[in-house]
């Protein structure tokens, strides 16, 4: 294996290693969320044991105790060093290693922070978790987004015509250089006098037209004025003949500098074309200003789901795929629901598929059971609005010009439409091994921080001696 | 030999400290439980069992830890024995902050501790004594709890991480302003 090894970031010993041998791990705990069980990481890889171990040694990776049988693992500032900057083209040579900084992984991390990145770890390592990915996510969704609009590429055209424009200029340059030599050779200095050349011929002939008749009609006798007219005619005759000839010679002329120009005509052209292609897709880029807004709305709030909510949400044709992180937090279903709710003033999707990533099972189960109970009541809903309707003879399609509805179809129909319709539903069966990891409790004092408790002790003080 | 009972028959002493505590700071943890009241994990279990607390297990600073709170039962014994009317609401998202405040809480001397009242009891104070301050969303933020020191008023504030110096300043008028507390405690 060949690669580039900067030891101006972390110690040589410490990239040569990340590079070579750990820097699957590396990356696999940063696209998690920077944490996973230390007995996770052990069952998962083989070897991990002595993976972890070297890891720790070469300072890549940092464990805390998390119980008094469960140990957590942290990507320390070294690994981030390494995975954030090593394609950084600043070189760091002559800073201090430890002056460089990145975004620090926080030693005691929260629950949803610890729970999520746990799920995604154990979800991504087992292949099962590509669409976890935030990059995976984001292509998903401008993907689907986009699928039916035709986006031209604009950034492509305006280089192709960048590249045309240069090329177009330097063909005008050889092209009049051209023309110059071939006006020089030629000699056609009349070039310019074009209009003078064809009024000279139609007067010359009117001219000549003139004189030959007066030379039919003049007497024997008058051979003098004869002998002028006739030297006339000679004259204008040879006028006319050379200023046929420079027409002649003009129009060649201008034919030969119409086939030196071609090529830049089609230059200009294909310029042009583009130019009307550019301009047609600004217009049309003014119409899907609005989709674009929806479009950054839907991605904000995707990545908001994502990074807050912990739920990993993407699009399989018109498919909402919805994968809960169960954390150990207290949403219920209704909240995820509202959440799919708000996604569909958003985007339209037709099927909604529920999935639960859980480290306990009866979690999942109830979480699902809760999801299922929701279902019931839409269909419960549906029937008294359905009842009601049969019973009344009215019709849905014209509800809106409905005189009155009573109280129960109201909150029936509230309960129908506020509900969205879950195609399936399932959960992981994958992630349940990590319950196991938060079943025993802490004792530990550590839940206070040290200098926390000397202010606690300065403040039991100081109430004491007002008392 | 009788199988020993897995509910609570009498509360004890202990049991009522923590029953207190609850109500005016919303949660605790089984090390404050076992530090402060002296109730281990099985005397824990049968209060739950009784529908006195309730627990949960959460990650709190890398830690796993049990977190206690009211359950129905105690609810109604604080409102009967106590006259408590207004509870302390904790979120699960704000453990560090709320526990804080839980230890703050235990280092007081117990006639003092009776005195506690919570940010909701505050709150709903200020807004009797000034309707103005409840119309367009009400309070952004108010200081934790405030407790009674020989005729003075205390603020007691748990800093969270994400507090800036802006928002203590703020919370710190708001203690002096409308609570009349002489000062404000940050913890």
């Amino acid at each position: 294996m060949i690669a580039m090894v900067r030891d101006d970031i972390i110690s040589l010993e410490s990239f040569v290693q990340a590079k070579f041998k750990y820097e699957r791990y590396l990356l696999l705990l940063k696209n998690a969320g920077n944490y996973c069980f230390l007995d996770q990481f052990k069952r998962l890889f083989e070897k991990g044991e002595a993976i972890a171990k070297n890891m720790e040694d070469m300072s890549l990776i940092k464990t805390e105790t998390l119980n008094n049988n469960y140990k957590y693992i942290y990507l320390t500032d070294t690994a981030m060093k390494y995975i954030l900057l090593k394609d950084d083209p600043k070189d760091y040579t002559g800073v201090v290693k430890n002056k460089i900084s990145v975004l620090k992984v926080n030693k005691y991390p929260s629950e949803k922070v610890l729970m999520s990145s746990a799920l995604k770890f154990e979800l991504i390592a087992k292949g099962k978790g590509q669409m976890i990915l935030k990059e995976e996510l984001i292509n998903n969704l401008k993907e689907s987004f986009y699928k039916q609009s035709n986006i031209i590429k604009i950034v492509e055209i305006k280089k192709e015509m960048e590249a045309i424009r240069v090329e177009y200029n330097k063909i005008i340059i050889v092209q009049n250089k051209r023309i110059q030599l071939l006006q020089e050779v030629l000699g056609v200095q009349f070039m310019h006098q074009e209009s003078n050349l064809h009024e000279f011929k139609i007067q010359g002939d009117t001219k000549l037209k003139v004189l030959e008749e007066e030379f039919q009609n003049l007497g024997v006798l008058e051979w003098k004025r004869k002998k002028e007219i006739q030297e006339e005619i000679i004259e204008l005759k040879h006028e006319l003949e050379k200023n046929n000839f420079c027409i002649e010679l003009e129009k060649k002329v201008e034919e030969q500098i119409e086939k030196t120009k071609a090529p830049s005509a089609i230059f200009l052209k294909k310029y042009n074309d583009f130019k009307n292609q550019v301009e047609e897709y600004k217009k049309e880029q003014e119409k899907n200003k609005k989709i674009d807004e929806q479009y950054f709305n839907l991605e904000k709030k995707i990545l908001n789901m994502y990074d807050k909510s912990k739920v990993v949400v993407y699009f399989e044709e018109e498919k909402l795929q919805f994968v809960i992180l169960d954390t150990g937090n207290t949403k219920t279903a209704f909240g995820y629901l509202k959440m799919i709710s708000e996604l569909k003033t958003l985007y339209k999707f037709s099927e909604i598929n529920i999935f639960v990533a859980s480290y306990s099972e009866n979690r999942a189960k109830n979480l699902l059971n809760e999801f299922n109970k929701t279902q019931n009541e839409k269909n419960k809903a549906l029937k008294i609005m359905v009842a009601y309707e049969k019973n009344t003879g009215v019709d849905r399609i014209n509800r809106k010009h409905w005189k009155y509805a009573p109280s129960f179809y109201i909150s029936a129909e509230k309960i129908y439409h506020n509900t969205p319709e879950i195609s399936n539903y399932d959960y992981s069966k994958e992630t349940i091994v990590l319950e196991i990891y938060i079943k025993n409790i802490s004792m530990s004092e550590n839940y206070i921080r040290s200098k926390d408790k000397k202010v606690f002790a300065e403040l039991k003080e100081k109430i004491k001696k007002q008392l | 030999m009788p199988r020993e009972s897995t509910k609570v028959k009498v509360l004890t002493g202990r049991d009522t400290s923590i029953l207190k505590q609850l109500s005016r700071t919303g949660l605790s943890n089984a090390q404050q439980a076992k530090g402060y009241c002296n109730l281990g994990r099985e005397r824990l279990k049968k209060l739950e069992k009784s529908g006195y607390i309730k627990t949960t297990k959460h990650i709190v600073r890398g830690k796993n830890t049990l977190i206690i709170q009211l359950d129905k039962v105690g609810k109604e014994w604080c409102r009967q024995e106590l006259g408590t009317t207004s509870f302390c609401v904790a979120q699960t998202n704000h453990l560090n902050h709320d526990l804080k405040l839980t230890e703050a809480y235990y280092n007081l001397p117990e006639s003092v501790q009776a005195t506690w009242r919570h940010e909701g009891e505050l709150i709903q104070d200020i807004y009797e004594k000034n309707p103005s301050l409840s119309e367009n969303g009400g309070l952004k933020t108010c200081t934790d709890a405030t407790v009674q020191v020989n005729e003075e008023t205390i603020a007691i504030e748990s800093v969270g991480s994400s507090y800036t110096s802006s928002i203590i300043e703020l919370k710190k008028e708001i203690a002096t302003q409308y609570l009349g507390c002489s000062r404000m405690e940050c913890v």
